[in-house]
């Protein structure tokens, strides 16, 4: 099968990552793969991930619409991060495939895509979520007050998947927005991904141990949401773990951000490493040197944690939080905290590892194995081929029911009229009830 | 040139417009043309499926047509590049019957989206077509208010006008066409009861649903006008029903806001027969002028039945108006091939 993925390729984009090991994969298996960049230009030359084939930038217009042309499957893989998509957003409009949908909440994405469609952006506002919701949506002053605002009643997650024809997604919790939008097949399926230096890592890990002070490691871009502070909170509110801790934040931390947690970590007593965004050497060493990781969602809006992930394939405690993908992780692989008892959870969960290092060692062995088994690129790659086939079989009708559809939408068909079963039955083309399951396909 | 006629279809139900689609389709051929006549099937009980037979219509495509005359929603959505339309009917439950409150569109959000979708998809299908006329000034003004275009005016003509030739009254005022409320034959039953009993009635035309008829049967019965009320509710033969209307004293139609002159009307003029109607029948007061033509009574038992006695105080007057009506009808001028001209100019 002939492949056009497009999707960030840049060494600092997780899902250029792991699209890297998709594309090796389907290589191996026979398959020719071309990846199309689709970073903000500014990001195009950045160094690439090795994805062993073809690397074409999007804004080569000729030449993308060429392979778009000769392709038997298009894939995009999208996440809530404007500058690492838009190229996917210029694309996939116009040459729809199959959606490989790494966040729920995609309020990031549409809000960099809005600023040069304001007048599209409110339509599809209007029409997904109603009147209020987009005179409401761009009033937003801070960051977090926009997610807290929109996650819930506007993640945009049906704006992208309306454009697929088909979803590949990596958790099952969000999924309903998916299978209400998409109008074809819907699969989940777990992320691929690695640990490249897993086994060295592991063994410095375990000789250096028991000599270390406890150390509790962050990773990823600081936003409210990954409760940095909390952390910071439960570490100070324990005598035990105040004393012994060293809290680490290794990635991208805002001024503001970096300077309120420092300030709060100060008052409470507790050790506070900023690391700021790190390469990949410093992050390795990093995970080497945790005794635990914490990966906290609230509100959870990722599909799936490729940061989570990565620290369970290097064999390293993982504290979530009960939500979203991180729920769906085995309970006998990491330690989840409910979060509405956010602090009091993570500090018994803190204390009881710290004090217990036979018991890191075996909750990370078991999240290391379940890991490897499970976030395999060929089983993803295989996944894929699987819901590229089926959406070529569903192609007619797909595009039979776009075509009804866009004649509603320049009626201004509303969405409840668009979803009403007096206008689907009759029409039989939107009606099809879809099921979900990790690995099945469901079509609809 | 091919030119297709393209109308609604509610299976087993024929009134004015499916006349008027067979007769353009008649005249077209008698003019050199070649046509046909495309009825797609319409059913606007529950309005919720109202949508999914507009995106049907839509979504057909023509082949091997010339030109496209369409006359009533939804059938005129279809796709054509040269579509001229004859306009007899918008949803009117989506426009003046909304705002009369008689329409069977949901009273909530789903009626407003619904509503909302009826004016986009026409705003749309006004826009693309070559021509739009209208089959009275009524529909005219309406598509003006409503929608923002303007149409040039194109009255029916007759059908069979030699079959109206008019004749010596026979007593009674008639009531022919359609039976249904919007129609009002109950109203001619309610005032007639109030009149002197050498006035009588007779109802004849097919009733749109049982209940319809029965409604009749009942009101007759309850206000005890057996002997002065006939009704033949049935689809009729024409000559049945031009044998009526020609021996009647008077014609009575009082559509609630009829868009066009009327069928009745028109054929009742032919006839030299005067004409009753109401102040709110819309383009059938085209045709009935007060005192000249026939009589505009309120639509109310009480002013109807001043109305019906009036007709029998002075035969020669009735008479007189009747003649006026013609005169007024065959002034206008209104033939097949004025029409199909200006259809396909």
């Amino acid at each position: 099968m002939k492949l056009v993925i497009f999707s960030p390729a840049t060494r600092t984009s997780a899902i250029g990552r792991s699209t890297s090991l998709v594309t090796n994969a389907l290589k191996k298996s026979g398959h020719t793969v071309v990846v199309v960049r689709s970073e903000d230009t500014s990001l195009l030359n950045a160094e690439a991930h090795d994805f062993g084939v073809e690397l074409v930038p999007w804004t080569k217009s000729k030449q993308v619409a060429q392979l778009v042309r000769n392709a038997d499957s298009l894939v995009y893989q999208i996440g809530d991060n404007f500058a690492y998509h838009k190229g996917c957003l210029e694309w996939l409009p116009h040459a729809p495939g199959v959606v490989c949908l790494h966040d729920f909440f995609l309020g990031n994405l549409f809000s960099g895509w809005a600023q040069d469609h304001m007048v599209e952006a409110l339509a599809t506002l209007r029409a997904w979520y109603g009147e209020d919701a987009a005179t409401a949506y761009f009033g937003h002053s801070a960051t977090e007050d926009f997610i807290d605002a929109t996650h819930g009643v506007a993640p945009l997650t049906e704006w992208i998947c309306s454009m697929g024809y088909g979803v590949i997604t990596h958790s099952s919790w969000s999924i309903q927005r998916v299978l209400d939008s998409c109008p074809g097949p819907v699969e989940v399926v777990a992320l691929a991904y690695d640990a490249p230096s897993a086994e060295m890592l592991k063994i410095t890990a375990s000789r250096k141990d028991a000599c270390e002070t406890f150390n509790v490691l962050t990773v990823g871009h600081v936003n409210p949401n990954k409760r940095a502070e909390s952390v910071i909170r439960a570490i100070g509110e324990s005598a035990v773990l105040r004393s012994s801790t060293t809290y680490r934040l290794v990635g991208n931390i805002p001024a503001d951000v970096s300077g309120r947690l420092a300030s709060l970590a100060k008052n409470l007593q507790v050790k506070l490493v900023i690391s700021g965004e790190a390469d990949a050497v410093t992050l390795q060493k990093a995970i080497s040197e945790a005794h635990v990781v914490c990966c906290l969602r609230w509100p959870s809006l990722e599909a799936a944690s490729a940061s989570a992930i990565e620290a369970m394939l290097y064999g390293k405690p993982v504290i979530v939080t009960d939500t979203g993908f991180y729920a769906e992780l085995p309970d006998a692989c990491v330690r989840k905290i409910r979060p509405e008892h956010e602090i009091s959870d993570l500090q018994q969960a803190l204390e009881s590892l710290h004090g217990n290092e036979s018991a890191r060692l075996a909750l990370g062995a078991q999240a290391a194995e379940w890991a490897a088994a499970t976030f395999r690129a060929d089983n993803y790659a295989a996944r894929l081929i699987k819901v590229s086939l089926a959406t070529q079989d569903a192609a007619p009708m797909l595009k039979a029911t776009q075509a009804l559809a866009g004649i509603l939408r320049q009626w201004e068909a509303s969405p409840s009229l668009m979803t009403s079963s007096d206008l689907t039955e009759p029409l039989r083309v939107f009606n099809h009830r879809q099921e979900t399951a990790r690995d099945g396909i469901a079509i609809k | 040139m091919k030119v297709l006629v393209v109308n609604n279809m509610a299976p087993f139900v024929w009134g004015g417009a499916e006349e008027l689609a067979v007769n353009l389709q008649k005249n077209l051929i008698a003019a050199g043309h070649q046509s046909e006549v495309l009825r797609i099937p319409f059913q606007w009980e529950p309005a919720t499926r109202i949508p999914s037979q507009m995106l049907m219509v839509r979504a057909l495509e023509l082949w091997n047509v010339d030109r496209v005359i369409a006359l009533k929603f939804p059938a005129y959505l279809i796709r054509h590049p040269h579509k001229t339309l004859w306009l007899l009917h918008q949803y009117r439950q989506a426009y003046d019957l909304f705002d009369a409150g008689q329409t069977n569109l949901p009273a909530d959000q789903m009626g407003s989206d619904l509503r909302h979708l009826i004016h986009q998809a026409d705003n749309e299908c006004f826009r693309e077509s070559r021509r739009v006329f209208t089959n009275s000034e009524v529909t005219r003004g309406r598509l003006r208010k409503y929608n923002g275009f303007d149409a040039e005016v194109l009255l029916p003509p007759l059908n069979d006008p030699e079959l109206f030739p008019g004749g010596p009254a026979k007593g009674y005022i008639f009531a022919g066409g359609r039976i249904n409320g919007m129609k009002r034959q109950h109203l001619l039953l309610e005032a007639l009861a109030q009149t002197p009993s050498s006035i009588r009635l007779l109802i004849a035309g097919p009733p749109d649903t049982p209940a319809d008829g029965q409604k009749l049967v009942d009101l007759t019965a309850r206000l005890g006008l057996g002997d002065r009320v006939q009704l033949d509710l049935r689809f009729l033969p024409r000559r049945v029903y031009a044998d009526y209307l020609n021996g009647s004293f008077a014609v009575a139609y009082l559509p609630f806001d009829e868009d066009s002159l009327g069928y009745v009307a028109m054929e009742a003029a032919t006839a030299g027969k005067a004409l009753i109607t109401t102040d709110d029948s819309g383009g059938v007061l085209g045709l009935v002028k007060h005192r000249q033509t026939g009589w505009v009574a309120e639509p109310q038992p009480t002013s109807l039945a001043d109305v019906m006695a009036a007709v029998y105080a002075d035969s020669a007057i009735t008479h007189k108006l009747g003649t006026a009506a013609r005169d007024l009808w065959l002034a206008m001028g209104i033939t097949w091939p004025q029409t199909i001209e200006r259809l396909l100019s």
